[in-house]
């Protein structure tokens, strides 16, 4: 298990994070630029000095201010991919690859035979003795990654490993990295700004916006119960913050209050499914208890096949709607006009 | 002749280029006409007569010498200074940077009679070395002082910009492959740079072999100590001619010896 809480601050940004992985397990990390994501792997790394906190596996402590322990790089079990990957570019592949095991001074069979298994299983058995400067960005990038998992990391730390790559490499890559977590027991934390790849790569997501983690969860937690409208919106779900009435079936938002189905308490998010929204041109008499007035401010596609379009309406609260392109087409609904929201009280999901 | 300009601006791009080839070349034969002028005033015979005489193989002497020192001093202090320089920001930065531009903008002749002052007979510093026994004007030692003064600074820009052009986070990924700064600096940091290292070298060897302003006045003209070559081709060319033309081509050929070489394994290497 690898547990690290770091508080940072340097030129007016601040950074406060704590987090837990267990053996075996993926973190990615989900962020905006300039939320931090990068500092926070160059902290757990030692390549920049947090100001308080500690870093441990299990309880081998690499960092705790506390009691004035502070690891250098070399003697934490850690493995960091840069996201240019950094590759020494006057040196061979080769010279790449092996350019740790020689720094940690081991012997030359134990080089000879870990440089054998990472060239064989990252494919690069026919460039090794090419100058690295002269790798396609695949290439480099498998560089990249195997002369660090060849020092045996506990912890693998890559900042979005992902951003400059085709799909074909990516998803080799994708099966090299599960192989050696298997293989190493390895525990890995993934830097992403793309949402799709936080869900295909990590077991366990966090988002991180200026400088703080603002959901951390399995991927089931995150996406069956966001606690974030950021990842709400990420994933395309109504989400509210707010609490429900004492003695009514009632839940009161910042925005506006929406009716439920029961008389809840303790519940501070009220989810709704866009798709159980439907949208009228007039006020509708169904049997759904919730009826929103509001103005359409934005209709687009919700896949490259253009079946879905996603309406968003500024009613009180403001909601988004999923329908077929064909029954928006039948409404003949455009951008700024006045429409009607509707959704039962069963559709809103409490917790 | 291919460009996206001329692509682009089509007629008047053409017309341009032709107005600046003109330009170009006018420029170029200007800058070529000492070489001309050498390679008229060459006989090959008169040549080898000349160097077989004591009087040149002793200024070469003199200059080889010196000014491997003075090389060689450059580059075990301009290493550090340039590697500060590019990597760190400290109070004072900007006035170093423009004080080491000093001697590109100073007249020799001026830091020579600069460099005698200080160390001369009526200032504390030169009764001081008198003292504790080192002689500096007029000697060899005065020789590399000059040298060093005017050459260095072709090191240290040309290593200082390479280390600029180094990607900071190569030295991070070398950081986190467990190597130490040491290591760092020897397996990284050297071999990227090391191209520029060999150029900011054969430039200031050049420089330095050709300085006459400064040690005019600060060495002297002592044959066989402190009489460098060019300080020779002017003594001697007011007596023998086409000695000091034999002496001017030793001193151009050895200047441009580890420029071409150098120029020769880096086009080898590629």
């Amino acid at each position: 298990m690898f547990k690290c809480k770091l508080g940072f601050l340097r030129d007016n940004f601040k950074l406060d994070v704590k987090l837990s992985l267990p053996r075996q397990k993926t973190l990615a990390v989900i962020g905006e630029n300039g939320s931090g994501k990068t500092t926070l792997v160059w902290l757990i790394m030692g390549l920049l000095k947090p100001n308080t906190g500690f870093i441990a596996i299990d309880n081998e402590f690499y960092v705790d201010l506390a009691r004035g322990i502070y690891s250098p790089i070399k003697k934490r079990p850690f493995g960091l991919v840069f996201q240019h990957y950094s590759l020494f570019s006057h040196l061979s592949v080769r010279e790449n690859l092996i350019f740790g095991l020689k720094r940690l001074r081991l012997s030359k069979k134990e080089i000879e035979h870990r440089s054998c298994i990472f060239t064989e299983r990252f494919g690069l058995k026919d460039l090794l003795h090419r100058p690295s400067s002269t790798l396609s960005g695949g290439q480099k990038q498998r560089l990249a990654i195997a002369r660090t998992l060849i020092l045996k990391p506990k912890l693998m730390l890559l900042d979005e490993p992902f951003a400059a790559i085709d799909q074909q490499t990516k998803t080799e890559l994708m099966s090299s990295l599960n192989y050696f977590r298997d293989d190493m027991s390895l525990m890995t934390i993934i830097i992403t700004h793309n949402f799709l790849e936080a869900l295909t790569l990590g077991d366990m997501i966090a988002v991180m916006d200026s400088g703080i983690l603002l959901e951390v969860g399995t991927k089931e937690e995150l996406l069956s119960r966001p606690k974030t409208e950021y990842v709400a919106h990420l994933i395309g779900l109504n989400l509210f913050k707010g609490s429900p009435a004492q003695n009514a079936p009632i839940f009161h938002t910042d925005l506006g209050s929406i009716v439920t189905a029961g008389i809840a308490k303790n519940k501070h998010y009220a989810l709704i499914n866009p798709r159980e929204i439907t949208i009228h041109l007039k006020r509708p008499d169904s049997s759904a208890l919730n009826v929103l007035e509001g103005y359409i401010t934005n209709i687009s596609p919700l896949d490259h096949r253009g079946e879905l379009v996603r309406i968003s309406i500024s009613s009180s609260p403001p909601v988004v709607s999923e329908l077929t392109t064909i029954s928006a087409n039948a409404l003949n609904i455009t951008v700024g006009q006045k429409v009607f929201a509707s959704f039962k009280a069963a559709s809103v999901n409490l917790y | 002749m291919n460009s996206l300009l001329s692509h682009t601006f089509g007629k008047s791009a053409s017309y341009t280029v032709a107005i600046f080839c003109t330009c170009g070349l006018i420029l170029l034969l200007l800058m070529l006409l000492p070489l001309f002028g050498l390679i008229i005033g060459f006989h090959p015979k008169l040549f080898l007569a000349s160097l077989q005489k004591f009087v040149v193989w002793q200024a070469f002497l003199v200059s080889i010498k010196t000014t491997l020192i003075s090389v060689l001093i450059i580059l075990l202090f301009g290493f550090p200074l340039s590697y500060l320089l590019s990597f760190y920001n400290f109070l004072g930065k900007g006035t170093i940077l423009t004080l080491l531009e000093l001697p590109l903008v100073f007249p020799p002749i001026v830091g020579g009679l600069g460099l005698l002052i200080f160390f001369g007979r009526g200032s504390t510093f030169g009764i001081f070395f008198k003292n504790i026994g080192i002689n500096v004007p007029f000697t060899p030692l005065a020789l590399v002082f000059v040298q060093i003064f005017i050459a260095a600074p072709f090191f240290i820009f040309t290593v200082k910009s390479a280390m600029d052009q180094v990607d900071r986070e190569c030295l991070l990924a070398s950081a986190s492959l467990k190597a130490s700064l040491p290591a760092t600096l020897l397996f990284v940091l050297i071999p990227m740079v090391f191209p520029a290292i060999l150029s900011g070298l054969t430039a200031s060897f050049a420089k330095a072999l050709g300085e006459l302003g400064a040690s005019l006045i600060f060495a002297g003209n002592f044959p066989g100590v402190t009489q460098s070559m060019p300080l020779a081709i002017y003594i001697i060319l007011q007596s023998n001619f086409d000695d000091a033309i034999a002496l001017s081509m030793l001193l151009v050929v050895t200047a441009f010896l580890p420029l071409s070489l150098l120029k020769l394994t880096i086009t080898r290497k590629k």
